[in-house]
């Protein structure tokens, strides 16, 4: 058993102030990141521009939308639209299945829902792990992309939701 | 009135169909609700006036419901006269609570090619787009 030892307060602090200045500096920023993918593409989106994940519902159409514009959804009394994020990126439509998720996302001071084909992760990434793109991003994409992830294995394209939607609102989709 | 005094509003509002999707006209706008069957030769003033076709006037898609489904003739308020229309049913009159509208959410707006749309009403599972008939008949012009 060790003896108990008193100390002033001062001592604590002085003691604590040390543990912090040697603390290693190698302490990485990273930043949450939310993966899903559409068809069989990874991609991703910060954190910070996703407030929710929803569960696919009923989405409603509404008349004289642009085809990118599935609908729009009751978020707890909100209407909120819903963007079929895989045609903004020029890839095929093909029929939601039961894994579809909406992510309620945040971008160019707008929020929308974005429908996906499958939810995969939220997990925080350390700011080095993601890559500039490559040249060879088809043209449609390099507008939108931020980044290159790696997520087992697998090549993730993370997007930039401020300029999605700022495209979207000048015609895209 | 304040916006907080607006819970204990409503407005009253005719549904319809058009198309296969939910419409609705604010009630004080839309004068009479006839059959097909009625011709306009039957109203007076209405002697020789096709009716036009709100699936036309919206430029919708038309669907199987809405060639399965019976139409009605809605005598709508305009300007100083009246005009006819063609809707499907169900046409139903019926008083909403102000909280039911909602504005359009910002990204349908900024792309929303349909200038008679005014604002949406949400009813349980069901969604209706509010229409602005000046608006229509402007665009019409």
């Amino acid at each position: 058993m060790t003896a108990e030892r008193k100390v002033s307060a001062r001592q604590i602090l002085s003691l604590r102030q040390d543990n912090t200045a040697n603390q290693s500096p190698a302490d990485e920023s990273t930043f949450k990141l939310v993966i899903f993918t559409i068809q069989d593409d990874f991609f991703a989106i910060t954190g910070t521009h996703i407030r929710e994940i929803l569960p696919y519902s009923v989405i409603h159409f509404v008349p004289g939308c642009p085809p990118a514009l599935e609908g729009v959804i009751n978020v707890r009394g909100d209407i909120t639209s819903v963007i079929r994020l895989g045609s903004l990126l020029g890839l095929n439509k093909t029929p939601v299945t039961r894994h579809a998720s909406i992510l309620l996302g945040v971008g160019n001071h707008m929020i929308s829902g974005l429908l996906v084909d499958r939810m995969v992760d939220v997990l925080d990434a350390p700011q080095s792990a993601v890559h500039l793109p490559a040249a060879t991003l088809p043209d449609h994409l390099q507008t939108f992309v931020s980044g290159i992830f790696r997520y087992k294995n697998q090549a993730v394209t993370v997007l930039d939701l401020d300029l999605l939607f700022q495209e979207y609102c000048r015609g895209l989709g | 009135m304040a916006f907080a005094e607006l819970s204990d509003s409503w407005l009253e509002l005719v549904f319809f169909q058009v198309g296969g999707h939910s419409f609705a006209l604010e009630a004080d706008q839309v004068l009479s609700l006839q059959t097909l069957t009625e011709t306009t030769q039957d109203l007076p003033d209405r002697k020789g006036t096709a009716p036009l076709s709100l699936v036309e006037l919206l430029t919708l898609p038309s669907t199987d419901s809405y060639r399965t489904s019976t139409s009605r003739i809605l005598e709508i308020k305009y300007q100083e006269n009246s005009l006819l229309v063609t809707v499907e049913e169900p046409v139903v009159l019926r008083r909403c609570q102000s909280d039911t509208l909602h504005p359009f959410p910002e990204m349908v707006q900024c792309r929303l090619r349909q200038p008679a749309a005014l604002a949406l009403i949400i009813l349980g599972e069901q969604l209706t787009t509010l229409l602005d008939l000046d608006k229509l008949m402007q665009e019409r012009k």
